[in-house]
């Protein structure tokens, strides 16, 4: 494993590191090097409470874990590895105030199951004894009536239905506690807590957690550990107040978060509040608490939907506009305030519409409408079509189809409540609701939009134009499959689809091959078969014809215009021929004398004319020089011919090493005597071969 | 929350090739021949895959174990935790358990074994589940004897193929999924998503042709081996791991310039 990292948390010794000593990241909570803070605090009471040393230890490590997480990069895509660096190799050593207790084997095991399913990296700890630890230190600064439930609230619609659910439908006291990841937040989250305030018997408690870290530390934005930060964050405010259970509240969906494409492998899809985690969260806290600590979803079995119906019902409708799921923040505006591309926008989004509640989640707070908007090309329209298509397959599929396609669905069962065949179907039935609702959705929205989509009035990359065929001569829009128009096909084609080149040989699939000029000649030849072409007059041919129609090819491009191929008199002869260099050695010589005579003078005079003599013989020299290579060969003219000779034939042999790797009968086929490459080129099948070249069509028309 | 990762292909020589057979057309015997050349360093390591290995080798268990006399203490003997009358449901459950306790810590973890415990708990479900009329509700017998009707080698040909067919289209998809929502949308390759979702079922019935080289050998190779050496172990199943991942390799090839 290459992405391999070492982590020095407070004053800690660098000797000795497993892996990853090179360039270790040093993480300081206090001291002064601090770069990273972590601040809890309820503003409404300043009571200093004490914190068990153990959850104390739990929010350190956790803070560390989270800040390491963002600032050890996952290298890249690293496709041609299958991904190799999305999983890092972690070493973290770390001061507590209890180090037998977290480098006891139990406590460790546990630690180390539960982050490495949650982020899919692999965790190496030591923990070392703290000392000198500041007197203030005090991270919580809150004292308030002891609620009943503590609940995580992340302020999206899931957190939200949970805290309606627990303070406004089943009156309870309840404290939410919070990461303020952005000051951007701040004030949605301030009407959703005057809100809750409005309609709650008892005011819940805000508990917000604000966690600063140097700039340099935020160079991986997954942030899979997030969940862990906010278990132990939770844990320790429900600790305080004598209680031993705390609450995420996440849709079942998300939870089990299946993929919705093949290339999200493993936590590509978040584990935050997937079952086997939160098992996890609860037998860890169990430790750390030394008794047994409970982490619940209660709404592991219901869908987004459902939860948004759930705030409706409970008349707290007027929250969801100021519930923030997206997580591209920093698009974010105080009118838009979702991207409306990420994943949690369109499916918080489908659950809206499917919940009947658009009236209080204004379109105009996307970045891009679901359904009618432009989505832009890469990660935007990937991930809508993963969304819809997965939801448009699961919504027909039976259990085993569903079972025979998401392996991931199986890996989760032994983690839930009950027997694993109850769990199986359960979960099941689930993805199935969910899969409904989103495709009803679809097909509402196409019904109300059918004039626009037929009429090809709404964007070409909008939801509703790339589930519905409008080409399609029809005026009952439908989603669609292909439907396609019977043409016959020719048993041997190549022609041009769009840039690219199709050829189909004894009716075998079409290969496309990118454009190369190789593949013109031969088209060419294949048009005029049994013709025999010399290089030059096949090169003067094909262009003459690309300039025609205006071809534009990669290849093409900085090749010598067809003008190089019409050939003048002097190629293929010598720089300087017989004739002219025994002259020039014969006028060499006479200049020799003259220059001796004029040395033997007196003369003043013939300085001037020596000098010039020399001239002549300086150039005379330069001139046989020329015509002579470094052997003593004569240098003939470049020969133009030999040149588009080798032009012609090495394009095509090129374009043949293609056709090689792809279609092996037509490169048995297009070998001598049926294609010679020689001084003439031709193209002679056997008889009964006849190539359609006619058709100059393209799939983008 | 719910944060789900995409990524691109890379702009390398190889790679733009795929691209550019996708954008052009291509079909999917000729845009697997692409990406599997692309792809083939990293597939070359298949043998060496520690999850792919333990997924191969704890499949091949699993039809001998169904033919002890105490099927669950067999499971519960090759790592797989049951309890004494396991449905199915169960046992696909603590396969994949049993695959994440030899890689904990993700240690040896990769895409690629992930992709084939994964697919092996599909294929478990999809043919044993076929076998047993149902997922859910089966008896312990049902399914020990559905597990036992591998144990042939007619039987565990099918099962193996249909393994390596669903790895083999993970793999493929894996890559290609990177690139064809590019080429979505009006004036593009696929119009539509249904025709981008035609397209990835072809993918799928290729790898399910190519796959077939497989079936041929791996039935023969289970028997003999059982038979010759009282049983199959992680050395033997990191063998056939190599073996068959090459032939696929090559029959992946060889499919763009064969098939029509």
């Amino acid at each position: 494993m290459a992405n391999e990292r070492a982590i020095l948390c407070g004053d800690v010794a660098k000797d000795s590191l497993p892996f990853g000593g090179k360039k270790p990241l040093r993480l300081h909570l206090w001291g002064p090097h601090e770069n990273v803070t972590l601040c809890v605090s309820d503003i409404r009471s300043q009571l200093l409470q004490g914190i068990p040393s153990r959850f104390h230890d739990l929010l350190e490590i956790a803070t560390y874990v989270y800040c390491a997480d963002q600032a050890t990069t996952r290298g890249g895509d690293g496709v041609d590895e299958f991904g190799e660096n999305w999983r890092r190799r972690l070493f973290f050593r770390i001061t507590v105030r209890t180090p037998s207790f977290w480098n006891s084997k139990a406590v460790l095991g546990q630690l180390v199951d539960t982050l490495s399913f949650l982020s899919e990296d692999e965790y190496h700890f030591d923990f070392c004894q703290l000392k000198d630890e500041p007197a203030t230190q005090q991270h919580f600064e809150f004292g308030a009536e002891a609620p009943e439930e503590v609940v995580l609230f992340s302020g999206g619609l899931d957190s939200l239905g949970g805290a309606v659910q627990e303070a406004v439908v089943d009156h309870r006291k309840v404290a939410l506690v919070k990461h303020k990841s952005t000051q951007k937040l701040a004030r949605r989250h301030r009407k959703l807590e005057e809100l809750l305030k409005r309609h709650a018997a008892h005011a819940p408690l805000h508990v917000p957690v604000v966690i600063n870290k140097a700039k340099s530390l935020g160079r991986e934005y997954t942030q899979r550990s997030r969940s862990f930060l906010y278990a132990s964050l939770g844990a320790t405010v429900a600790q305080m107040f004598g209680l031993d259970r705390i609450r995420f509240y996440e849709n079942g969906v998300v939870s089990f978060n299946l993929p919705v494409s093949a290339q999200v492998v493993g936590a590509r899809a978040t584990r935050t509040t997937h079952p086997q985690v939160i098992n996890g969260f609860a037998k860890l806290l169990s430790l750390v608490a030394e008794t047994t600590f409970t982490v619940e979803n209660p709404f592991l079995w219901n869908t987004k939907t459902e939860v948004v119906k759930g705030i409706a019902d409970a008349g707290c409708a007027e929250m969801i506009k100021f519930a923030t799921s997206c997580t591209h923040t920093w698009e974010m505006t105080r009118l838009r305030t979702h991207c409306g591309t990420c994943s949690q926008c369109i499916d918080r989004r489908f659950a809206v519409l499917a919940a009947g509640v658009e009236d209080h989640d204004p379109a105009e707070a996307y970045g891009v409408d679901l359904l009618t908007g432009e989505r832009a090309e890469g990660e935007p329209r990937t991930m809508l079509a993963a969304y819809v298509e997965t939801a448009n397959d699961v919504a027909d599929m039976s259990a085993l189809d569903f079972y025979g396609q998401f392996g991931e669905a199986s890996r989760v069962l032994r983690h839930l409540n009950g027997s694993p065949d109850s769990a199986a179907l359960q979960l099941f039935e689930l993805h199935r609701q969910h899969a409904k609702n989103v495709v009803e959705v679809v097909e509402h929205a196409i019904s109300r939009h059918r004039r626009e989509i037929r009429k090809r009035l709404l964007p070409d990359s909008c939801l509703l134009r790339l589930v519905c065929d409008s080409s399609l001569p029809t005026d009952t829009v439908t989603s669609s499959l292909e439907l396609s128009v019977p043409q016959p096909l020719s048993t041997n084609s190549i022609r041009l689809k769009g840039e690219y080149w199709a050829i189909r040989f004894e009716g075998n699939e079409e290969r496309i091959y990118r454009p190369d000029i190789g593949f013109h000649y031969l088209h060419f030849l294949a048009e005029n078969t049994g013709m025999s072409y010399s290089a030059s007059q096949l090169d003067c041919l094909v262009r003459r014809r690309m300039k025609q129609v205006d071809y534009h090819t990669a290849e093409n491009a900085g090749v010598s215009s067809e003008e190089t191929s019409v050939l003048g008199g002097l190629e293929g002869e010598e720089v300087l021929d017989a004739e002219y260099r025994e002259s020039l050695r014969t006028r060499r010589a006479e200049v020799l004398e003259l220059i001796e005579i004029a040395k033997q003078s007196d003369a003043v005079d013939k300085i001037d004319e020596i000098e010039e003599l020399e001239k002549q013989i300086e150039w005379m020299d330069s001139l046989l020089g020329k015509a002579k290579g470094f052997s003593g060969r004569t240098i003939k003219l470049g020969n133009e011919r030999n040149k588009v000779r080798n032009r012609v034939g090495n394009a095509i042999r090129r374009a043949l090493e293609k056709i090689k790797k792809y279609d092996r009968p037509l490169a048995h086929h297009l070998q001598r005597p049926v294609l010679n490459l020689g001084h003439t080129v031709s193209y002679i099948p056997p008889e009964g071969v006849i190539w359609d070249t006619s058709c100059q069509c393209s799939h983008r028309e | 929350m719910g944060h789900i990762r995409l990524g691109n292909l890379p702009r390398t020589r190889k790679w733009q090739e795929v691209v550019a057979l996708i954008e052009g057309g291509a079909g999917t015997a000729q845009v697997s021949n692409a990406t599997i050349t692309a792809a083939e360093r990293g597939l070359n390591l298949a043998a060496e895959d520690k999850g792919l290995v333990e997924t191969i080798w704890l499949l091949t268990q699993l039809p001998l174990c169904a033919r002890h006399d105490d099927f669950a203490g067999a499971l519960r003997s090759v790592g797989l935790d049951v309890s004494d009358s396991p449905s199915l449901m169960e046992v696909v459950g603590a396969f994949s358990d049993a695959v994440d306790r030899r890689l904990s810590n993700n240690g040896g973890r990769t895409d690629l074994g992930e992709m084939a415990q994964m697919a092996a708990s599909e294929t478990m479900l999809r043919l044993v589940g076929g076998r047993t009329q149902s997922l859910f509700g089966t008896t312990p017998e049902d399914v020990r004897d559905a597990f036992s009707g591998l144990a042939t080698n007619k039987q565990f040909s099918t099962f193996a193929r249909d393994f390596f067919s669903r790895l083999t289209n993970k793999c493929l998809d894996y890559f290609v999924s990177r690139a064809v929502s590019y080429h979505v949308g009006e004036g593009r390759r696929f119009r539509t998503l249904a025709q981008q979702g035609e397209f990835a079922k072809a993918l799928n019935t290729h790898c399910r042709e190519a796959s077939r080289i497989v079936e041929e050998f791996s039935g023969g190779w289970f028997s003999k081996t059982n038979w010759e050496k009282g049983g199959i172990s992680r050395q033997e199943a990191a063998g056939f791991t190599h073996v068959a991942m090459s032939k696929v390799v090559a029959e992946l090839k060889e499919g763009a310039q064969a098939d029509g």
